[in-house]
């Protein structure tokens, strides 16, 4: 027999060789080598799956595609000519999220708070929802963004540590709060990936991470003065 | 492994989940395009297409696989597609040149490559698909063939071809130690 052609070398790696071939190759050398080399080539292959390489693009020109495709979500539309009422609506709603967020604050902290105004402002805002936001997305991008100013202005707030002056407040309490909020945190993330949109849920979640972020360094303030926080 | 919040996030569109996405898999995804389309210029024109493709089919994972293996499929599928519309790839254009051993005699010592990587560039773009798909990316004949529209048949002509043209090209790389094999190779040609 003839050497082995190149091509049915080649294949041998996968396949299995005929009797006759079989043969040639227990007593050719060449060939032998010639398999060998090819068995090779193929492990070598396989050395370059898992090879990666930077990225061809940047995000700049993927992300100024993507937004032209409407893959990324436009800016909210910017609403022309809003009527008194609905400018008067948005200003309330605004202050109910505002004050909601003073009064979680105050309550967190341990005071006495009333609680009639917060349901009945937020009963009168909610029949103007629908006339604020053109679409779906404009509404979930204007609650990305408070979410996001939200979170911010907790954080300033914490490192303002605006509610020391309140009494009743000690290093047990703030370790039972804290450990209040761990729970809550743990059982809003667990709701947000079932439902990671939920503007509720996102809000308990943002607002229960800032309380905790306030409440340690609270914590923390509050610890005798050789006495160091190594970890919660 | 990209979590299931991220992926809820870009379904709706968020920009920092998108991009969260394509950090993490861009370096994968963008190297299966690069090998199989060759040209660099080319190939960042068909990663972006690839890019957009997966994005825009975001909504439709089940996560029933990962999305790293579900997000290649895309980029395999799509960057064959774009192959084909530029009339790089067709089933008449399948042909690989039947000068598979000849680059010995020709004398030609740049043809060699360095790496394989270089090597499978110098593949026909046919040849190239399948010897990526299957021996770097692991799909099978039948896969193959499913992706470009040939036969599992014609999967494995080309990629014995295609091997036996590398071996050649990577003779450097690949040979065994065996004194007697530059003459087997001049006797095979």
């Amino acid at each position: 027999m003839s050497h082995i052609s190149p091509e049915r070398l080649a294949a041998l790696v996968d396949e299995t060789a005929t009797p006759e071939e079989a043969s040639h190759l227990a007593a050719c050398a060449p060939c032998t080598a010639e398999l060998a080399a090819h068995r090779k080539l193929v492990r070598l292959a396989l050395t370059e799956t898992p090879r990666e390489n930077a990225p061809l693009n940047d995000w700049a020109s993927l992300g100024a595609a993507l937004r032209a495709e409407g893959i990324i979500a436009a800016p909210p539309a910017v609403r022309s000519g809003l009527s008194r009422r609905q400018w008067a609506m948005r200003i309330a709603a605004g202050a109910v999220l505002v004050a909601g967020s003073a009064l979680a604050g105050r309550w967190s902290a341990g005071v006495e708070l009333p609680s009639a105004p917060v349901q009945a402002a937020s009963s009168a805002a909610a029949p103007t929802a629908a006339a604020l936001f053109e679409s779906p997305q404009a509404a979930m991008q204007v609650l990305t963004s408070a979410q996001q100013q939200y979170s911010d202005a907790a954080a300033y707030l914490a490192a303002q540590d605006t509610t020391s002056h309140f009494i009743g407040l000690n290093v047990n309490t703030y370790r039972a709060r804290l450990t209040a909020l761990d729970n809550i945190v743990a059982s809003t993330r667990a709701a947000l990936y079932q439902a990671p949109q939920d503007p509720v849920l996102n809000q308990y979640y943002l607002s229960a991470l800032a309380a905790r972020e306030a409440t340690l360094k609270q914590y923390q303030a509050a610890l005798p003065a050789k006495q160091a926080l190594e970890r919660y | 492994m990209a979590d299931q919040l991220t992926i809820r996030r870009a379904v709706h569109g968020d920009e920092a989940a998108l991009r969260a996405l394509w950090v993490q898999y861009a370096p994968r995804i963008d190297a299966v395009v690069r090998r199989l389309v060759g040209d660099p210029d080319q190939a960042a024109d068909v990663a972006q297409e690839v890019w957009i493709q997966i994005f825009r089919a975001l909504p439709t994972y089940r996560g029933d696989s990962q999305f790293g293996t579900w997000a290649h499929r895309i980029a395999v599928n799509r960057t064959l597609n774009a192959l084909r519309s530029l009339r790089r790839i067709g089933r008449a254009e399948f042909e690989i040149e039947e000068d598979t051993v000849s680059v010995e005699h020709d004398g030609e010592r740049s043809l060699l490559a360095q790496t394989i990587d270089e090597a499978v560039q110098k593949l026909s773009p046919g040849a190239r698909a399948v010897f990526v798909l299957h021996d770097v990316e692991g799909y099978t004949h039948e896969e193959i063939a499913a992706e470009l529209g040939i036969t599992a048949g014609g999967s494995k002509s080309q990629l014995f071809k295609a091997r036996a043209k590398l071996r050649t090209l990577l003779k450097h790389l690949v040979d065994a130690p065996i004194s007697q094999e530059s003459s087997h190779v001049a006797h095979l040609s």
